[in-house]
């Protein structure tokens, strides 16, 4: 592990940046900034964002959102943190207008992607470009089902809650039939091949028109219903959704912290000794994309009840690269990271959406709207130069990645 | 009946042969040394003992069942595990997680249990738990158990591979070089554990090992390859003054084991 | 009979620019064991970079008209020199720090590059293709049913030009060596003298110069340059070069052409919508199969 007289190639950034910033962090003032840094920091955002243009009580109670969010994120998972957090969810979007709660509505439907794209890359380290599939497959399905055109003979009312554990087994199906064929491959190969996996579907749902009814879509898909009241917008649905994230979340980490979890990390660890030590990997992981897949598949559902009418052009690229970024941005391995993630990379455009700054001579307006991808670029290379480890990654990756700077660090001396 | 019957195998890769046509028998509960100069394929026949590879001619047999061929963690469940030449450890994860994995096979919790941890559950975990913590204990890590693994000694981090070896219940052990690095203080702690690995839990051993003091000390049996055949085989004393042995390690006909009483 | 000649031309066409493509992706790849993910979008600058060349001539001279071979030599070598200095840039602010990273972060980094390249452009253009000025003859050479564009031509002949001499290059000059040195092994050849860091910059110039280029004639061919013109052909270059064995330059070229006339081929079996599908499709048979491509080597990697 130690130095292997390799000749230091001196222009290095990442071992300058470690010892750069390791010998920040030494000062006392750069200590108090790791420290407290992002105390500040995402307050001000938060109030940078409630500034934003709108409604002003709205407006704050998106801000308050975001940073205590944020605070309960970091701190130490209790009861008492998540019950807290729930309460804040379930209130604060009461006060806002529906804009906002359109926003609050993609971003918990984001988290719980995430949350489920975060079993199959932070849990298990393959890397799935192709997430979006098995959204698709959910979505479609209760597409479907329940449009008066096709499903026809359900009763609109509860197919809802019928179809979403159908989707889930659907989607789940689909995660292992994407899964067998890639399981051999490497990381590199994996991205681009479920990538490609993902476009598959799509142009497949584009052009099988007599299933899918092709690039029209599909609409007046009802909308689920809870006894006898209609769930009928977005609001009511945001905490169907919300509901999907806790269990999700819930199920996730138990699962983390259990045995299966430890073949995961073991397999992402060392492959073949893990399978020398009795893992069998290729079951296990084809059960990641499965879980995955099942998340992803719930979530298309919600979304297709959400939305009224699906279209092809609605499953792309876009959205795989969407929830791949936040699990990353976020912190991988980690709940907390992904709903983070959420918060900044889904919310954040939107609330700026409007947004405009001057840069020299460049007039840039609606900067949330319109340059939204073009910062995500560069926060991915950004996140990657600096913190790979994402901005709140779970203990076990924090260490991953610190081992990775401090052999750096012992290089560049 | 021979626990490990290895029968006339051969592992070729493109244009090279690695092994060519060995032939071991492994008793019961015996210590089996594989010894040999550099290169001469002793880690290529661990690897294909334990399914890393495929022989190319030959069949093994263990416990009257053939293995090769069968992916790895089939091997494992059959009742053989092995450490590392250069410690393949877990390194991000902690000694107990490690010896934990090791657990796997005997371990029952799946997904649902997983999430809805209904008490048997509960129960195994801990049972796993407190097996893990007597294992370290028994390679002489204790107290260690929350340690990352890459944080461990070197010594340290030999006997976690060991912990985790153990954890699969083998009846078959493989330890590939276990005194590598180590001076003879170390060496000769690691010798009593791997005498009392096979008197105490009942494994059959079988190890590679170069230092000599090693291999005369504790295997009751030794094989010796050299460019991937087997040129010697036999007791210690016996093998020790095989004047092919000493010819594939010095050239010539020297008396090799010196320090070795 | 006709139908098949020209979608065999059009394959060919097609197949050539994925092979100069590939050559980029399977020369990092080879040196650095990365997907440059970003590579497409230096295609798809080099297009622009032709795109706004000609026009400037277009508009401020007639030069366009008068000596058009010289605009679009212009041309194409500004695309050249726009390319390879945004690959130098890339590799030094994206992927130089990412080096010793695990795997993922680098493909992570670079599928950031690809984005922000390709929305910068989108708000450039406002989402608006650009339209080439008429430099190149619009004219064909026709048998029978068969047409065949004097500028389609151009670019099938340009692409093996460029070919030929990257080929040349990697395999006749010092730099050359010095690549294959480093894909080889990268610590030994450190040893034996070779700048490394210098090594990977030339690798990224080379393939990013063969992608500009080839980006400014395929622009001309194609006559509109959009933000988004680099994103499928870059995947289904990668597909090429894992086809023809990844880190192979045989391999690339050999793939480029297979994937572009058998793509081209497809249209007459499965219909034009799925072409972006055999390349999918085909890039998941090679990688379960045959994951060594057609030149690669075997490797049996494992303890």
């Amino acid at each position: 592990m130690a130095n292997s007289g390799r000749p230091a190639t001196s222009l290095d950034p990442r071992t300058h940046w470690a010892s750069l910033s390791a010998r920040f962090r030494a000062t006392p003032a750069g200590a108090a900034v790791a420290r407290w840094g992002e105390f500040v920091a995402l307050p001000l955002l938060a109030i940078a964002a409630g500034l934003a243009p709108g409604n002003l009580n709205t407006r704050w109670a998106f801000a308050i959102i975001v940073v205590a969010s944020y605070l309960i994120l970091r701190a130490r998972t209790s009861l008492f943190s998540i019950a807290v957090l729930a309460a804040m969810l379930t209130y604060l979007p009461q006060q806002m207008d529906a804009f906002e709660r359109g926003i609050m509505f993609d971003v918990a439907l984001y988290s719980l992607l995430g949350i489920g794209l975060n079993v199959v890359v932070g849990y298990a380290g393959l890397l799935d470009l192709g997430y979006v599939a098995f959204f698709a497959t959910g979505a479609y399905l209760y597409a479907l089902l329940a449009a008066p055109e096709f499903g026809g003979g359900f009763d609109v009312g509860t197919s809802f809650w019928i179809v979403l554990p159908m989707a889930m087994v659907l989607a789940g199906l689909v995660g292992v039939a994407l899964g067998v064929p890639v399981l051999r491959l490497r990381g590199d190969y994996l991205a681009i091949v479920t990538l490609g996996f993902g476009e598959i579907i799509r142009i497949m749902i584009n052009n099988q028109d007599n299933i899918t009814n092709g690039p029209v879509g599909v609409f007046a898909i009802p909308k689920p219903s809870l006894g006898s009241t209609e769930l009928s917008g977005p609001f009511e649905l945001y905490f169907v959704v919300l509901a999907g994230c806790f269990i999700a979340a819930f199920a996730a980490e138990r699962i983390r912290d259990s045995r299966v979890g430890r073949a995961w990390e073991a397999i992402r660890e060392d492959e073949d000794v893990a399978s020398a030590m009795g893992v069998n990997t290729t079951s296990y992981k084809l059960l990641a994309f499965a879980i995955g897949a099942a998340i992803g598949g719930a979530g298309g559902v919600m979304y297709s009840a959400k939305q009224s009418a699906v279209f092809p052009s609605d499953f792309n690229l876009d959205v795989s690269i969407n929830v791949i970024a936040l699990v990353i941005i976020g912190g991988m391995g980690n709940v907390r990271g992904v709903v983070l993630g959420a918060l900044l990379l889904i919310a954040l455009p939107e609330v700026l959406r409007t947004f405009s700054i001057d840069i020299a001579f460049v007039h840039l307006k609606n900067l949330g709207a319109d340059y939204r991808l073009v910062i995500f670029g560069a926060a991915l290379v950004t996140v990657m130069v600096l913190r790979p480890e994402g901005l709140l990654p779970s203990r076990r990756r924090a260490a991953e990645f610190e081992q990775v700077e401090i052999i750096e660090s012992e290089r560049a001396t | 009946m021979a626990i490990l019957s290895i029968r006339n195998v051969g592992r070729a890769f493109e244009g090279l042969i690695a092994l060519n046509d060995v032939s071991i028998e492994v008793e019961p509960l015996s210590i089996v040394g594989i010894i040999g100069p550099n290169g001469a394929g002793k880690t290529t026949l661990f690897n294909l003992l334990t399914g890393f590879y495929r022989p190319t001619s030959g069949e093994v047999w263990f416990e009257g069942k053939r293995i090769d061929g069968l992916p790895l963690h089939r091997i494992a469940a059959a009742g053989i595990s092995r450490t590392f030449q250069n410690i393949r450890l877990f390194s991000n994860m902690t000694a107990i997680e490690n010896v934990l994995v090791g657990a796997h096979l005997h371990l029952h919790t799946n997904v649902v249990s997983a999430v809805l941890r209904p008490p048997p559950v509960a129960r195994e975990e801990r049972s796993a738990t407190t097996m893990a913590v007597g294992l370290l204990s028994f390679v002489g890590l204790a107290g260690r158990e929350n340690e990352l693994a890459r944080n461990l000694a070197y010594g340290e981090q030999r006997r976690l591979e060991i912990a985790r070896a153990l954890a699969v219940r083998p009846r078959l052990l493989l330890l590939d070089e276990p005194t590598a690095g180590m001076n003879p203080g170390e060496s000769a702690a690691m010798t009593k554990l791997i005498r009392e690995l096979r008197d105490d839990l009942k494994i059959t051993i079988v190890l590679i090992e170069h230092q000599m003091r090693v291999v005369m000390g504790v295997c009751e049996q030794i094989a010796v390859l050299d460019h991937g055949e087997k040129i010697s085989e036999g007791k210690p004393e016996e093998v020790q003054k095989d004047p092919r042995v000493i010819e594939a390690y010095l050239g010539t006909g020297r008396p090799l084991f010196e320090d070795a009483s | 009979m006709q139908e098949w000649i020209q979608l065999l031309i059009d394959g060919v066409t097609i197949g050539g620019v994925y092979a100069v493509i590939a050559l980029g992706y399977t020369l990092v790849y080879g040196v650095l064991r990365m997907i440059n993910f970003a590579h497409g979008e230096l295609f798809m600058m080099g297009a622009f970079t032709g795109y706004y060349t000609l026009t400037a001539f277009e508009n401020h001279s007639n030069l366009n008209d008068s000596v058009p071979v010289i605009t679009i030599a212009v041309a194409i070598a500004m695309g050249m020199i726009v390319a390879v200095t945004l690959a130098l840039v890339m590799e030094r602010i994206a992927y130089r720090p990412l080096r010793r990273a695990p795997r993922l972060a680098p493909l992570i980094s670079a599928i950031g590059v690809s984005i922000f390249l390709r929305n910068v452009m989108l708000r450039a253009t406002n989402a608006q293709g650009k339209v080439y000025p008429k430099v190149f003859p619009r004219t064909a050479v026709e048998f029978g049913e068969i047409r065949l564009l004097y500028v389609q031509i151009f670019l099938v002949v340009l692409s093996v030009v460029f070919l030929a001499l990257l080929y040349l290059f990697i395999q006749r000059t010092k730099a050359g060596v010095a690549i294959r040195a480093v894909a080889e092994d990268r610590d030994t050849a450190a040893l034996m003298g070779i700048n490394v860091d210098r090594t990977i910059m030339t690798t990224f110039a080379a393939g990013a110069a063969l992608a500009g280029a080839a980006g400014v004639v395929y622009g001309m061919f194609v006559t509109t340059a959009t933000s988004g013109m680099g994103f499928i052909p870059g995947i289904k270059a990668f597909t090429a070069a894992v086809l023809g064995g990844i880190g192979s330059v045989p391999g690339a070229m050999a793939g480029g052409y297979f994937l572009g006339i058998s793509e081209s081929l497809s249209t007459k079996f499965f219909g034009a919508e799925y072409k972006d599908v055999v390349a999918f499709v085909l890039l998941v048979l090679v990688l379960i199969f045959r994951p060594w491509g057609l030149f690669g080597k075997r490797e049996d990697k494992r303890a």
